[in-house]
């Protein structure tokens, strides 16, 4: 009897561990977005790209000091390994600003297919530097490698990221707007108008005040357009500074809107 | 000639006695073979642990099997569920609806809490995303 009870008891707690197990499963498989996902390849290429400079480093050390041949092989192994690694960086860092500018609505989805359109090109550019690095047998070709992929980085990603963040400041501020309009439409529609006599004027004060904000919104939106018209690369980090200053502005007005919304609705 | 044979000669013993004692002796020789042929007991016992064994392991396996399959097939059929739900569900809209679908005031003020919240939890692109700083500086001693 002792031996079927130890069974019984084994057997349902397996049975219990098995159930978790499968619970536990079920929830881990929830998908990434592939924004999520985007940062997550980011930061695993950041780690990836320290530790080989280390390497890089430590090869480069121990090649000058016994400039054998084993060392020699070691450190343009350890150089190859940190030079792709930066590509990788590079082409993962592409790929999140491109899944970052895919995070909300466009009102201009030209814009954000020309800006991809530029990055799609780099990232060709980037492909072929690491085949010529997967390719390169000796210390001079990768140093001439790093420099090009150096000018490359500040002649091309540098300032098409900065193009791509000021046109993302744009353009997410402009899909606030239209989210806020969406929403004060809804609520104006609930307001009895047959209320809004001359004991009444709480609703209409706060309706012209969201409009006046609203205007300051758009002014933000259009001056920061403006800012960049004409212009296909930005180079100037303040270029960007002064856009994010422009449409933190417009930024400032949607939240007084919305909290005088808010007034409204518990007007209603 | 045996001893017996002299003795059913004299009339001493029938011929019946002879084969009743054969009989016997076949009887005996039968009964030994049979001792021999059964296994001692302490043997089926552990037959019947082993069996017991067997048994648990089975139904233990089966038991694991159902469930896992019972925990997909749930999660299969809620996922679909929700799915048939989805397209249910859109066409019992009715025929006028609202001219701002889902816009009942317990809505709105909703929207309006989660809009700003979305705000106050605003980072801007410049903050989020920084370019990497990258050491290419490569160079070796000849």
């Amino acid at each position: 009897m002792a031996l079927f009870k130890k069974y019984h008891i084994l057997t349902l707690a397996i049975i219990v561990i098995l159930f978790i197990n499968t619970k536990t499963l079920a929830l881990a498989q929830t998908p990434k977005t592939p924004l999520v996902k985007a940062q997550d390849d980011y930061s695993h290429a950041l780690v990836k790209t320290k530790d080989s400079r280390e390497n890089y480093l430590t090869a480069k050390a121990s090649y000058n000091t016994f400039k054998t041949a084993t060392s020699k092989d070691i450190a343009i192994g350890k150089t190859k390994d940190y030079l792709i690694n930066v590509d990788n960086l590079y082409l993962a860092f592409i790929y999140l600003i491109k899944e970052n500018g895919n995070s909300f609505n466009w009102q201009d989805p030209g814009k954000k297919e020309n800006i991809a359109q530029d990055f799609n090109e780099t990232v060709k550019d980037i492909e072929n530097h690491k085949k010529n690095v997967e390719a390169a047998i000796n210390f001079d070709e990768l140093s001439t490698l790093a420099t090009n992929l150096k000018q490359l980085a500040d002649s091309k990603i540098e300032p098409q990221f900065n193009y791509a963040l000021a046109h993302f400041e744009i353009a997410y501020t402009e899909s606030l707007l239209i989210d806020f309009q969406s929403i004060k439409d809804k609520l104006y529609s609930h307001i009895d108008q047959t209320r809004l006599d001359d004991s009444n004027l709480i609703i209409p004060r706060l309706q012209k005040e969201i409009a006046n904000r609203e205007e300051r919104v758009k002014e933000q939106i259009k001056n920061s357009r403006k800012d960049l018209e004409g212009i296909a690369s930005v180079t100037d980090k303040q270029h960007v500074g002064r856009i994010s200053e422009k449409t933190a502005v417009a930024k400032d007005h949607l939240r007084s809107a919305i909290k005088l919304a808010e007034e409204i609705s518990q007007n209603l | 000639m045996s001893e017996e044979k002299q003795k059913l000669m004299e009339g001493e013993i029938v011929e019946e006695d002879i084969l009743d004692k054969t009989d016997n002796a076949a009887k005996d020789i039968l009964k030994e073979k049979t001792i021999k042929s059964q296994k001692p007991p302490l043997k089926i016992k552990s037959l019947s642990k082993f069996r017991i064994r067997t048994v648990h392991l089975i139904t233990l396996g089966i038991l694991a099997s159902t469930i896992i399959f019972i925990s997909f097939t749930y999660k299969l059929l809620t996922t679909t569920q929700t799915q048939e739900q989805i397209g249910s569900i859109s066409p019992k809209i009715p025929a006028t609806p609202s001219p701002y679908p889902g816009s009942s005031e317990d809505e709105i003020k909703r929207q309006i809490s989660q809009y700003d919240q979305k705000l106050s939890d605003l980072i801007p692109f410049n903050i989020s995303l920084t370019y990497p700083i990258v050491d290419l500086a490569i160079s070796f001693e000849k």
